[in-house]
């Protein structure tokens, strides 16, 4: 049970504020929504947290302990943040094979976590012929391969076909159901809506609000996730 | 240590079988290399080459070391800087954060993928040379000068790959990182001693190093440094190299 905690957390480029002050606390056992308009500063938010963006000011930590500082950082948190980090010319399963051995996991992990998100038959072709839908399923596996009990996954359903969105959202919830922690952003509302319990919602890098979905519809005097998010953001 | 060997530095030796155009260039790489080395061995004693003697082994094994050092410094780009290039780096940091580890797991995959392609040439231009020098003098003389041949080749090599990683991490940019691979290779060690009107400066650049390593420059105008040191200078070109672009890479976001 891993509570994702960011005190303060700041990130400045030049004269570029991307992320200001930010503060929240996300739960295990649950989905949280990390909602926010384009350039509101989500991904850096999450790159800080995966410890690839150095913060100017702030710390964002898994259970008190930042991310570079975990005993066995992929196998705690698995992170997805873009679906294109595979070579082009690696096969499926050559590309996970790598990362398996970075990660310190046995290679028969590489081929159950392929037949989790259903690339078993793609595993030999190279991932330069892959459809957006298969890159991201290889990038999920990939998240996958340490059994994390922490989820980050920016933007996880671009790409996705409506079957693979179905997928994805019954996967999220098991995973939350299981009591693993899961910050996923996205910008299609209406599918996050199906699958979140939290939401947390930033604007030009600061938080706008945070909570429960239901509490926070219920308090905005909203009755969707979209209306609330451009009623705060707008 | 012995998980870091079996974890970040086996992702990186299997980043290198996995990537088909680095196979391919090395393989191509060490038939043409061991070319070089048998050439070094027919064409002794035609035109204005002296004739085979029991030193021509020794010379053969030495004689590629630029053209497969020069491939393994661009294998050794594509290692690093392809990272940036195809954002493998983001799976990279995440299994392993701790950015010194990854970049010490490059150098030492790259320094062994070096010493086996080093071996494997030197290997193959002995297989062809020894029965053919054996026909001309005593094989017992060829084999004692097999050694300070080898050696120089692997440390060219290493060497070479190690500079290629380290140019990668500095510049990040694979395109930019190759470019100025060729440009200095080919422009700025022959421009910078006219520039600079200091003729015997080539001696001393990495290029001289490794020429006076593999005695390949000793017919130059301006002469050469003795072996060993050729070999000191350009290993120190190597380290202090890596040393730089950790100092650089490590702190940089990956964005």
């Amino acid at each position: 049970m891993t509570t994702i905690t960011m005190h303060d957390l700041t990130k400045r480029y030049r004269d570029v504020t991307a992320v200001d002050h930010l503060s929240l606390e996300v739960r295990a056992g649950a989905v949280t929504g990390f909602l926010g308009p384009n350039g509101a500063g989500k991904s850096t938010t999450m790159r800080m947290l995966l410890g690839l963006v150095r913060p100017t000011g702030g710390t964002a930590t898994f259970d008190g302990v930042r991310y570079a500082a975990l005993p066995h950082p992929a196998r705690t948190v698995g992170a997805l943040l873009d679906p294109g980090v595979f070579h082009p010319g690696h096969r499926g399963r050559s590309a996970l094979r790598i990362v398996a051995a970075a990660t310190g996991v046995p290679d028969r992990r590489v081929d159950e976590v392929l037949d989790v998100v259903g690339l078993t038959d793609a595993a030999r072709r190279r991932v330069g012929g892959y459809s957006m839908g298969m890159r991201q399923r290889l990038a999920l596996a990939g998240a996958l391969l340490g059994d994390p009990e922490t989820l980050v996954l920016d933007e996880p359903a671009n790409g996705l076909d409506p079957e693979g969105m179905r997928w994805l959202r019954g996967f999220l919830r098991r995973l939350a159901g299981e009591g693993r922690t899961v910050l996923v952003s996205s910008h299609v509302l209406a599918e996050l809506a199906q699958s979140v319990d939290d939401v947390v919602i930033i604007a030009r890098g600061r938080l706008v609000t945070a909570g429960g979905m239901s509490d926070l519809l219920a308090s905005h005097h909203q009755t969707d996730l979209e209306e609330l998010f451009l009623d705060l953001t707008s | 240590m012995s998980t870091f060997v079996h974890t970040t530095v086996t992702a990186e030796v299997r980043r290198l079988r996995a990537t088909r155009s680095t196979s391919v260039s090395l393989l191509a790489v060490l038939a043409f290399t061991a070319f070089i080395g048998v050439a070094t061995v027919l064409l002794a004693g035609h035109q204005e080459n002296g004739p085979l003697t029991a030193h021509n082994l020794d010379d053969a094994i030495r004689a590629p070391a630029k053209v497969l050092g020069f491939v393994l410094l661009l294998v050794g780009v594509l290692l690093s800087a392809g990272e940036h290039r195809h954002h493998t780096v983001v799976p990279t940091l995440l299994a392993e954060p701790r950015r010194r580890r990854v970049v010490a797991a490059k150098v030492t995959a790259m320094a062994g993928l070096g010493a086996v392609a080093a071996l494997a040439v030197a290997a193959l231009v002995a297989a062809v040379s020894v029965p053919m020098l054996a026909t001309h003098d005593a094989p017992a003389q060829h084999l004692a000068a097999l050694p300070a041949g080898v050696l120089a080749l692997v440390v060219t090599s290493v060497g070479y790959g190690v500079l290629g990683v380290a140019l990668g991490l500095l510049l990040r940019n694979q395109t930019t990182a190759l470019v100025t691979a060729l440009v200095w290779q080919f422009v700025v060690e022959g421009i910078l001693p006219v520039v600079l009107r200091a003729p015997s400066l080539p001696t001393y650049l990495p290029g001289g190093a490794v020429s006076s390593l593999a005695r390949l420059g000793h017919h130059t105008a301006h002469g050469a440094l003795p072996a060993w040191q050729g070999g000191v200078l350009f290993t120190a070109y190597a380290v202090v190299m890596v040393l730089v672009a950790t100092v650089v890479s490590v702190p940089r976001d990956v964005t």
